[in-house]
């Protein structure tokens, strides 16, 4: 249940002030509550139905260069007193981190209106329901060789206050519904599977039909999947592939790796890496995406290049990081965990090209067109090299048309390497994310290369 | 508790449920991380709160809360019934949940010292030392990490059918990761997170942190200069640590029931052991007997009951390298018609109960570890988990490892870097000849295999000894 604006600033300014009352030299209180439903589909059925009320209460306690982190999800009065007490008692006995300088100072922030959705956070269990069924029915209408729809539709309305005891006093809440599909083909015993899914802030935005419709294409389109040679191809990725492999670049933009000398940004800023058509920036007041106005430490988001024209232009920091650098935080503190969380990008966007995806597959001489990755790790952080599987629908392009489905192929290969060799960038941006925090907007693309090394029997 | 528990039990069967059960549960978490010999996180969580979960018209509710009083206990439950209602709008088939003996019971994980009594500046004493150990080893290890967490678990839960069980469970772990940095790369050499388990803080003292990070330290230097691993088809020993990763990759996870009957379709996949090859697949050669046993001492999979109330247990999953078994839970199970392996379990109060690993062990075999090199006249000796990726059945794998030693004439010979190996999981699996003997025998433990949605990281384990495969790919990820 959604608590509002006074009731949270108040509870956290409440526990920043008691924390400093018993000693504290600055003190962070972050608030997370909200409520999150579930309705899970496997077999063509509902097999999982599942709902959440949930509070997170988190308390940075500072004493001097010492820093503790605790939190809890009972907001009464006995355990906030515990919290605060825990607080104070674990930072006094720890030894200093020099590296810290202070909690960070705040800055205005403007309000994103329309983040919050009644409908989404009003949805019923039945409601629910009706949009699988309607998912559901147009999958199941599209071919008889449509056997099982699986997916999951989220419902999540949440609120997020950050008061700290220099002055940060933030709050927003959101709602976001995310509605994804994989869907079965079966034909002699033989499978063909595919996949599609959409995110908004509302959930009337989704079309549980069109998303029925192009998982189930993808499913029967890839039934009678072959065995081809492994090797260097052209590719087409789709926008869900995109969204992934930029989550390995992402990591490299994180200012404590770059400190470290882990990231493979450390000897390459400023210098051409890319293609030129490649352009990432970070910006969570784009409401083409999951817009969210700040960050887990109350700092604005704002728009931030990371990649201009084929060249890293930038890294993410929090205040730990952003002060031993002498920078500014640039509001990039994310996740729900304690402690040193780190920075990481939570709202990339990557600028579109001028192609269809049709376009990107007349265009290729022999590649393979991939719907999905699935099961993505990092070979090589330096180099970016990362191996993993296509999944939910993956094809044999020659001479500019798709010839036939092709069995999943195990890929092994620098991500460096790929958006050099960039070819073409889609016309349309893609939605992508899960929860009320934040997400990615990327279209389709065409490389040059891509090596796959293996391939599922 | 039990009174709330039975209110909750009482208002789910008067308002249509078949059947209803209720978890009341608070986690305690303690982790401390350093990193170059400083403190860099102490976060200590609390967490609390319950779910409560019914069959109503043979469909699945649950809804959950972290406020815990008489009457959040019957808001919730009448939504978990609403939302069981809706579940079976689009049903194909009631669940029907396999029997199973109600039990009265309790269970604590063993202890020596509860890890949540010893004073933290001892804890963060190890730590440092464990970093200044690394670091001190020269200029190139710019970076050392060291970590240090404690979870308990306090659970009470009940069910419709009469059962009633609380149980504690403590387990403890610590890590400590060495990067050396250079020559336009970096290398890291780890003793991992495998290595928590069920217990007390003995746990943690038994590892000696500041020895094993030492070690890694000298390891990742000389990792730095070494050769990258050469590409070829070859005799592999893989070493516990890895070989764990490998037994709860590709054998744990497509042994669960749930995946094989397409329930984890739309996430995790589902799996190539169809249940029509359950009692004759040939899962691998002879040398390979594999089991689930959540009640192996210290294992990180251990636990008197699963969150069913069904009672820890031994069950076989491969006998002389043939698919016998899944592990699975009662709805599952249900469907097959067989009993439950004792395998459901839920990472938190919010979340529900799925089938998930225990304790998943590759049996010992007759090897001593020297005699197995001894007896490979060529090929590589790799041990642990650098990256893991596997397909949505569970067949085609790919692991790098942080370390590999070539072996020439039965002898441990050159350090290589950036081994990886990959194969298709029974035909690999076909290939093992030899595994170590029970003196090379260790549980390992794998602190957060996610799964489900909305997710879950659950804590299981993996008894393993170094074994021998044949004729496996083996090549340098990073020459790709």
């Amino acid at each position: 249940m959604i608590k509002g604006r006074e009731t949270c600033l108040e509870l956290a300014g409440k526990v920043a002030k008691e924390a400093i009352k018993l000693g504290a030299t600055q003190a962070e209180v972050r608030l997370i509550n909200g409520t999150s439903y579930l309705t899970r589909f496997a077999g063509s059925m509902i097999h999982q139905n599942v709902g959440e009320a949930n509070t997170t209460l988190m308390l940075r306690s500072v004493l001097g260069k010492r820093i503790s982190s605790v939190s809890c999800s009972d907001t009464n009065p006995e355990s906030i007193k515990r919290l605060v007490e825990k607080g104070y008692k674990v930072a006094k006995v720890l030894d200093e981190d020099p590296d810290f300088i202070s909690l960070p100072e705040p800055q205005p922030i403007s309000d994103l209106r329309g983040l919050f959705v009644k409908a989404t956070a009003e949805c019923t269990p039945d409601t629910r329901a009706e949009i699988v069924k309607a998912l559901m029915d147009e999958s199941h209408s599209l071919s008889p060789k449509v056997k099982e729809v699986a997916g999951a539709l989220t419902t999540t309305s949440g609120e997020l206050a950050v008061v700290n005891s220099l002055g940060v006093n933030a709050y927003a809440r959101a709602t976001s519904a995310d509605l994804d599909a994989t869907i079965i083909a079966r034909e002699a015993e033989v499978e063909g599977f595919g996949t599609a899914g959409d995110v908004s802030r509302d959930i009337k935005d989704l079309n549980p039909a069109k998303i029925g419709r192009e998982a189930a294409e993808r499913s029967v389109g890839s039934l009678g999947a072959k065995m081809i040679d492994v090797g260097e191809y052209e590719v087409v990725f789709e926008p869900y592939v995109v969204a992934q492999a930029l989550g390995y670049l992402a990591s490299g933009f994180s200012a404590q790796s770059y400190q470290d000398g882990t990231s493979w940004m450390c000897d390459l800023m400023g210098q051409k890496v890319f293609s030129e058509q490649l352009t990432l920036w970070d910006d969570g007041r784009d409401r083409s995406g999951l817009a969210f106005p700040f960050d887990m430490e109350g700092i604005p988001k704002r728009k931030l290049v990371l990649i201009e024209e084929g060249v890293p232009k930038a890294i993410v920091y929090d205040s730990y990081t952003a002060h031993k650098d002498k920078e500014k935080s640039t509001g990039h503190v994310g996740g729900r965990g304690l402690g040193g969380m780190g920075s990481m990008p939570s709202h990339l966007i990557m600028k579109r090209g001028d192609s269809t995806k049709e376009e990107m597959i007349q265009e290729t001489k022999k590649g393979i067109l991939v719907t999905n990755f699935w099961y993505v790790r990092t070979v090589h952080a330096k180099r970016v090299v990362i191996t993993g599987m296509t999944r939910d629908g993956t094809w044999l392009i020659e001479k500019g048309e798709i010839k036939y489905p092709v069995k999943d192929l195990r890929f092994t290969d620098s991500l460096l390497k790929t958006f050099a060799n960039l070819d073409l960038i889609g016309k349309e941006g893609k939605r992508m994310g899960a929860g009320p925090y934040g997400g990615v907007v990327v279209p389709a693309i065409k490389a040059k290369s891509f090596l796959f090394t293996g391939q599922k029997p | 508790m039990e009174d709330l528990a039975r209110k909750a039990i009482e208002r789910a069967l008067s308002s249509g449920a078949t059947y209803a059960d209720i978890r009341i549960v608070e986690i305690n978490n303690q982790n401390l991380a350093t990193r170059n010999g400083k403190i860099r996180n102490v976060s200590i969580v609390n967490d609390k709160g319950f779910g409560v979960r019914v069959l109503v018209n043979g469909a699945w509710g649950f809804s959950s809360s972290c406020e815990i009083g008489p009457s959040i206990i019957e808001k919730v439950t009448l939504e978990a019934v609403k939302i069981a209602k809706a579940s079976a709008k689009l049903k194909k088939k009631d669940v029907r949940l396999t029997p199973a003996k109600p039990v009265k019971g309790s269970y604590k994980t063993p202890f020596q010292k509860d890890p949540f009594e010893v004073p933290l500046e001892e804890k963060v004493k190890v730590l440092i030392e464990a970093d200044k150990r690394v670091i001190s080893q020269g200029d190139l290890l710019k970076l050392s990490t060291s970590s240090m967490g404690h979870h308990r678990e306090n659970k009470v839960f009940a069910n419709s059918e009469g059962s009633y069980i609380t149980q504690e469970i403590t387990w403890c772990g610590a890590n400590a990761r060495a990067v050396a940095v250079g020559f336009g790369e970096f290398q890291d050499r780890s003793f991992d997170g495998r290595n928590a388990r069920t217990g007390g803080y003995e746990i943690i003292e038994e590892i000696d942190l500041p020895e094993k990070a030492e070690e890694s330290g000298k390891e990742a230097l000389k990792l730095l200069t070494a050769k990258n691993c050469p590409e070829m088809v070859t005799d592999v020993i893989i070493g516990g640590s890895q070989l764990a990763l490998q037994v709860h990759e590709s054998t744990g996870h497509p042994m669960e029931l749930d995946r094989a009957l397409g329930a984890e379709a739309a996430m995790a996949g589902t799996s190539f052991l169809t249940v029509d090859r359950r009692g004759k697949f040939r899962y691998g050669s002879e040398k390979v007997n594999i089991f689930a046993d959540a009640t192996i001492p210290k294992g990180l999979g251990s636990f008197g009951y699963d969150d069913e109330g069904v009672p820890a247990q031994r069950v076989q999953l491969v006998k002389d390298g043939i698919f016998i078994n899944y592990i699975s839970d009662r709805t599952f199970a249900g469907e097959l018609g067989v009993p439950s392996s004792g395998a459901a379990r839920a990472s938190s109060w919010n979340r529900i109960p799925l089938v998930r690993m225990t304790n998943i062990n590759l049996e010992p075999g007759d090897w001593e570890f020297d005699e197995l090199v001894r007896d490979t006249k060529k090929g590589i000796y790799v041990e642990t988990n650098r990256s893991w990726s596997i397909d949505d059945k569970r067949l085609n794998f790919q692991f790098g490892t942080q370390v590999a030693y070539l072996i020439e004439n039965g002898e441990l010979a050159d350090l290589v870097k950036n081994a990886s190996y990959t194969g298709i999981t029974p035909q690999f699996w076909g290939s093992c000849d030899a595994v170590c003997n029970k003196k090379h025998w260790h549980m390992w433990g794998t602190p957060g295999c996610g799964k489900g949605q909305p997710g879950q990281g659950m804590y299981v384990g993996h008894g393993t000894a170094p074994a021998r495969f044949r004729d496996t790919k083996i090549f340098s990820g990073v020459t790709r």
